[in-house]
């Protein structure tokens, strides 16, 4: 088998032991990597039921067939665990160093589980694994804790770390590693702190198996330069994803005011130009030539690498219109090693409920210096930080009032930086994300206003969101790479089987790629499932208040416009019939016998009752 | 007539403005907009009035708001 070490490490921290695990050829070639090998691990290995933050749950670290690969962006790698955020499946990919050097120290996965006694990191090398003290470090923000490895081990070692909000399990707590790089949204450092590992550092120093090494450096390495020369022709990189937050704003589509509202005149005092303008450095994930990493001073005079999610949701929702104010949110988010996105979020939330009426609180939409406050209280769960780090959807439960039509998640993860208020297609993405409201599974919104129109439920819409699903959550996901280039210059599709097949040897076409995504997201369905056997459509909703006239725009292009229940239902209806999943958005069973699924659907069938 | 017109990321870099009040006859079509702006697009574009998609032969009207940008694809 080629294009696959075959090996997976499993690391016991509970009795310090661990042990490398093979597997064949069936299991590479169902599930390919990264999110197929994570979601089958965890389907396969974890009760359901189980507290996440517990001692039962698994965190993997995997890669696939492209990843640490010299071709276009292959620095990505998942992790992945049952999510503390939303109780279902939760992953998230990161660029990082650790991609190559898991890769080279021989493995394509690696399980944690169990539980360290004291603070701990683990050093994997080839075939030693070591669980050393952490206590230096515990407690330290991700940039220090980066400088401690880096001095120690290197800098070229894979690092992945956790900052206090992972220590102190804020329930968005995500995995950082190289100093701007994070993932894991649904929680997944919430799961690494509970199990008090504050680092995994990797080095290996062997050959990644590949079919065709002459074939794959050649076309690799080319691409990487053509990909890079593609961005310097147009300009790409100057704003990097922020370039968006114009456009969005335009097109009524930013989020403001805990997504109240769609646009804001002072939305361009934080837009790409004015990020473009202020930057000092420029960052990015190996095996990249389009770095997106913009890097500027924040108001306290430290470096705060931005994007547009981030800018969105620290800055324009919280209505702060400093662009240096947005990046010390930014900056405090990384280092403390939260989420950005569901940071911002929860503070809009708050702000919100606080404004209605519907709690008591002394945090205004606009203030700067209250957020950092109430940032810094949530990693040490302080006071009302406490009840800011379990994240929108518990806080809505707690507050009642109504108040969960405007908490702003699916699933319980909370929505990324675009408004849906009056875009069908992309709330139906968010709602059907199979991790919660995540942007990087489907983005249609240019799709649904160039192509077709914002008032559209049609049946193409449900269409595209499944194509874009396949590509973005399914391929790039278990290759796994960035689909940077593809997706912001263009670069060809076609050019990732003659990737794959050079790694592997084998004959793939994008027809066996789409099987493993479809493959992919039922099981993901099934998971939920099995963790809530009640489970019904509305799961697939997006928030109410996207619903609610009271709560359309004013003024603008949208005036007036929200989405419609009833023809959302519509849209969802399509989604499901090309999926194969009953009208609750559950696979059939006919589905899963197609899917090669039949013995997860018995699995599941102990559970929930399937249709046929 | 006068339309107003916004340009984003990689095409405002190139032309050297973001926004723009122009005085066009009567008539002009968005084609004739391009022309007199001198767009080359380098990446797909979306081209947006009022909110709306427009395509290179509808005429403008006194007051459109337009806005060129390449074709975002949300990160």
């Amino acid at each position: 088998m080629k294009g696959w070490t075959g090996n997976i490490l499993r690391v016991n921290l509970s009795n310090k032991t661990f042990r490398k695990e093979t597997y064949g050829e069936d299991f590479a070639t169902k599930w390919v990597g990264g999110r197929g090998f994570t979601l089958k691990i965890l389907w396969d290995e974890l009760k359901p039921g189980i507290d996440p933050l517990g001692p039962e749950n698994k965190m993997i670290v995997a890669l696939g067939p492209l990843a640490g690969i010299p071709a276009p962006n292959t620095g990505k790698t998942v992790v992945a665990a049952k999510s503390p955020l939303t109780g279902g499946y939760g992953d998230g990919n990161l660029g990082t160093r650790m991609t190559e050097q898991l890769r080279k120290a021989g493995y394509d996965a690696l399980i944690v589980e169990g539980v360290a006694e004291k603070p701990t990191y683990l050093y994997i090398e080839d075939d030693k694994v070591e669980f050393l003290p952490a206590d230096e470090v515990w407690g330290k923000g991700t940039y220090e804790t980066n400088d401690w490895f880096y001095k120690k081990y290197g800098r070229g070692v894979g690092l992945l770390t956790i900052g206090p909000g992972g220590e102190n399990k804020v329930l968005y707590a995500v995995i950082r590693s190289m100093e701007g790089r994070s993932g894991g949204r649904p929680g997944i450092g919430a799961v690494m702190g509970s199990k008090n590992i504050k680092a995994i550092v990797t080095k290996g120093t062997k050959e990644i198996p590949v079919a065709d090494p002459k074939g794959i450096k050649e076309v690799g390495l080319g691409d990487l330069k053509k990909v890079g020369d593609l961005d310097k022709r147009t300009g790409w990189s100057k704003q990097g994803t922020t370039g968006v937050l114009a456009w969005c704003n335009e097109m009524a589509a930013l989020p403001v005011r805990n997504m109240r509202k769609t646009f804001h005149p002072d939305a361009w005092k934080i837009d790409g130009e004015r990020l473009n303008a202020a930057r000092i450095a420029t960052y990015g994930c190996p095996n990249c030539t389009m770095r997106c990493g913009i890097a500027i001073r924040d108001h306290e005079g430290r470096e705060a690498e931005m994007d547009y999610e981030n800018i969105g949701m620290l800055g324009s929702d919280l209505e702060i219109f400093e662009l240096d104010q947005v990046a010390s949110l930014n900056y405090l988010c990384d280092d403390l090693g939260i989420d950005a996105i569901s940071a911002g979020a929860v503070l809009a939330f708050y702000a919100d409920a606080i404004d209605h009426g519907a709690i008591e609180g002394d945090f205004r939409f606009g203030d700067a210096e209250k957020a950092k406050e109430l940032l810094k209280l949530i990693v040490k769960r302080k006071g009302v930080g406490d009840f800011l780090a379990e994240g929108t959807m518990r806080m809505a439960q707690k507050i009642g009032k109504g108040s969960s039509d405007y908490a702003m998640h699916v699933k319980g993860l909370e929505i990324s930086a675009y408004n849906c208020k009056f875009i069908p297609g992309m709330a139906l993405s968010y709602g059907t994300s199979p991790i919660g409201a995540h942007h990087k599974e489907s983005w249609v919104i240019t799709f649904e206003i160039k192509y077709t129109t914002r008032e559209s439920y049609g049946r193409e819409k449900a269409e595209k969101v499944i194509e874009l699903q396949r590509i973005r959550g399914g391929l790039f996901e278990f290759l796994p790479a960035c689909k940077f280039p593809w997706v912001e210059l263009g670069w060809g599709l076609e050019h990732y089987p003659v990737y794959f097949n050079k790694i592997t040897g084998l004959s793939w076409t994008f027809d066996d790629f789409w099987k493993v995504s479809d493959r992919i997201y039922s099981l993901m369905k099934f998971f939920w499932a099995r963790e809530f056997p009640d489970w019904d459509r509305t799961r697939d909703y997006p928030p109410m208040a996207w619903f609610d006239p009271a709560n359309a725009d004013k003024d603008g292009i949208i005036a007036g416009k929200v989405l419609e229940l009833d023809k959302y239902n519509q849209l969802l209806d399509h989604y499901y019939d090309i999926r194969g999943w009953d009208k609750r958005g559950i696979p059939t069973k006919k589905t899963a016998k197609d899917l090669g699924l039949e013995e997860e659907a018995k699995e599941v069938e102990k559970f929930i009752k399937l249709e046929e | 007539m006068k339309v107003f017109v916004r340009l984003i990321g990689p095409v405002a870099i190139k032309l050297g403005f973001n926004e723009k009040e122009l005085e066009v006859p009567e008539g002009t079509k968005l084609e004739g907009l391009f022309r007199l702006l001198k767009v080359e697009p380098v990446l797909p574009m979306i081209i947006t009035r009022n909110g709306k998609s427009i395509e290179p032969e509808d005429k403008l009207q006194s007051g459109d708001r337009i806005v060129i940008a390449h074709v975002y694809s949300g990160g």
